[in-house]
């Protein structure tokens, strides 16, 4: 049964990603005149839109990974089903999940951004404790998450201190401490060392297969994808659309095996590459 | 620990040298206008034994405060309002402009005429006195706001009072310490114009009154304890805040 169904018919390029309509103010937002403006020669409704088209249905305890190229739009998808940003047409709806009691309406959201995102001021326990709910607090959930993610002897230290695959353990700890019903993931093991990110990406798997949620991993590279993912789809083009969109019948041992992700990559790219 | 010393020996040392130039002056110009140090003291000592240098001080500490802190809390208010929405900002900025532009006297003075010489007009003569700096300054911050900090804050559904308090004040912390530090300066120095146009109390009023005695050693007294007060305030309050709002950074 579809859990969280998206259907955006269009996305126009009029407000900065990740910023909603009531967010922006201080500086001014580039109206739709200005965005089509800065591609002149493209038919109207063209160039100005980000996303077009795109209709995707996803089931309860899904990892997908959404795959494409550097500024196509992945980004302004995930903050599209974070709800950052809700200037679209269209409209995305999460089917209530009945079995939690303290749902005040919505799903739960664990966001891991691009970068870590921490409270520079707050320390890395207060950066958890602020997003955990109250009857979380108290219980030392937060100490016991740190120690398993091999970040015992950082909780009272500040960010500052922390190196950057250390930060990206913290951000992700952060979205997983909530006990997300989906986990927005975005590009979240860039520049890393691969040794690091190899790490990380095991981490994220025994969460995964631990405690059902839904992810939702937003990355350019296909073999990062393969790895991880049930489900690849790929976006591509000005505006996005939806070009690929697949299971990957790859077992575990095969999803670290170079040769078959190499296969699985050809694939893709074969097949993405036949349509328009 | 040997730098702490050197800098008390320092501080010694530089009140001592303005001591003796006073001392200096005072002899040559050998005038009533300029009394010696000691004479001062005496006659601070004199002041603080019949308990009336305490009490008016005490009265204009405490108009001080109030005034600094309704200052500080509406003045951040509507900076942190028009910093935040483009469109407010356009509306209200010559307000803002025209606020910061009126003569401390005519505040003060309009203040007394509307609402009578009482202490709720003098309290509000200096507040507005200075919530438009207040205003200016928290704006500035407000528009410098982190917005993957807002994002953060909206996907994890802080909500208002949470975001306010753990994203934003966070970040306004060094606007907040600028005008608190300027505001502390400028609200005293209104608030002893506000008691010599029209209180009966306070340091304003005692100034007033040694103006017309033609007092100086009085005048001198005053002045130097409340400038002590208000560096004590500075140096026990302000300067402690600072280190443990400021603790995070590198």
């Amino acid at each position: 049964m579809t859990w969280l169904r998206i259907e955006i018919t269009e996305k126009h390029y009029d407000t900065k990603p990740g910023y909603g309509g009531s967010g922006s103010v201080g500086s001014k937002s580039p109206s739709r005149a200005s965005a089509a403006a800065r591609s002149p020669g493209a038919g109207p409704g063209q160039a100005t839109s980000v996303l077009k088209d795109i209709s995707l249905e996803l089931e309860y305890g899904e990892f997908v990974c959404i795959l494409g190229p550097s500024g196509c739009g992945k980004t302004t998808l995930l903050n599209l089903v974070a709800g950052l940003d809700k200037n679209f047409e269209g409209h995305i709806s999460f089917r209530p999940a009945s079995d939690r009691s303290d749902s005040k309406g919505g799903p739960r959201i664990g966001y891991v951004f691009q970068n870590p995102v921490l409270l520079p001021w707050r320390t890395v326990g207060e950066n958890l404790r602020l997003v955990m709910r109250p009857d979380q607090i108290g219980r030392g959930i937060e100490t016991e998450l740190l120690s398993e993610m091999g970040l015992a002897d950082c909780q009272d230290a500040y960010p500052r201190d922390l190196s950057l695959g250390m930060s990206r353990r913290v951000s992700l700890a952060r979205a997983l401490i909530i006990e997300p019903d989906i986990l927005l993931m975005d590009e979240p093991f860039v520049s890393l060392d691969e040794s690091m990110a190899a790490e990380l990406r095991h981490l994220l798997m025994r969460f995964w297969r631990s405690r059902p949620m839904t992810v939702l991993l937003v990355t350019h590279d296909s073999r990062e994808a393969i790895q991880l993912g049930q489900r690849i789809i790929v976006l591509a083009g000005s505006p996005a659309t939806v070009r690929f969109d697949e299971m990957v019948m790859l077992t575990n041992d095969q999803r670290i095996d170079p040769l078959y992700i190499e296969a699985t990559r050809r694939q893709i790219l074969n097949e993405t590459r036949a349509l328009p | 620990m040997t730098l702490r010393l050197v800098r008390s020996a320092n501080f010694v040392l530089s009140i001592g040298a303005f001591l003796l130039l006073w001392q200096l002056a005072a002899v040559v110009m050998d005038s009533p206008g300029l009394p010696y140090p000691v004479t001062v003291l005496e006659v601070f000592i004199a002041a603080v034994q019949t308990w009336e240098l305490p009490y008016h001080l005490a009265v204009t500490l405490a108009r001080t405060f109030v005034a600094f802190g309704l200052s500080m809390i509406i003045g951040a208010s509507i900076g942190l309002v028009m910093g935040r929405s483009a469109r407010v900002d356009r509306f209200f900025d010559s307000w803002l402009i025209l606020f910061l532009n009126v003569p401390a006297l005519v505040v003060i003075i309009l203040c007394y005429i509307w609402f009578g010489l009482n202490e709720a007009a003098a309290v509000l003569a200096v507040s507005l006195n200075k919530i438009p700096n207040v205003a200016a300054t928290m704006r500035e911050g407000a528009r410098a706001l982190d917005r993957q900090y807002l994002d953060l804050a909206r996907s994890y559904r802080f909500g208002h009072w949470k975001t306010l308090r753990h994203v934003v004040l966070p970040q306004l912390a060094p606007f907040f310490a600028a005008s608190a530090r300027s505001g502390l300066a400028l609200v005293w120095k209104i608030v002893l114009v506000v008691e010599l146009l029209g209180r009966s109390n306070g340091v304003g009023f005692q100034l007033h009154l040694f103006f017309q005695l033609f007092d100086v050693p009085s005048i001198l007294a005053y002045t130097i304890s409340f400038v002590a007060v208000i560096q004590m305030i500075e140096i026990f309050l302000f300067k402690p805040w600072e280190r443990a709002a400021n603790r995070w950074r590198p």
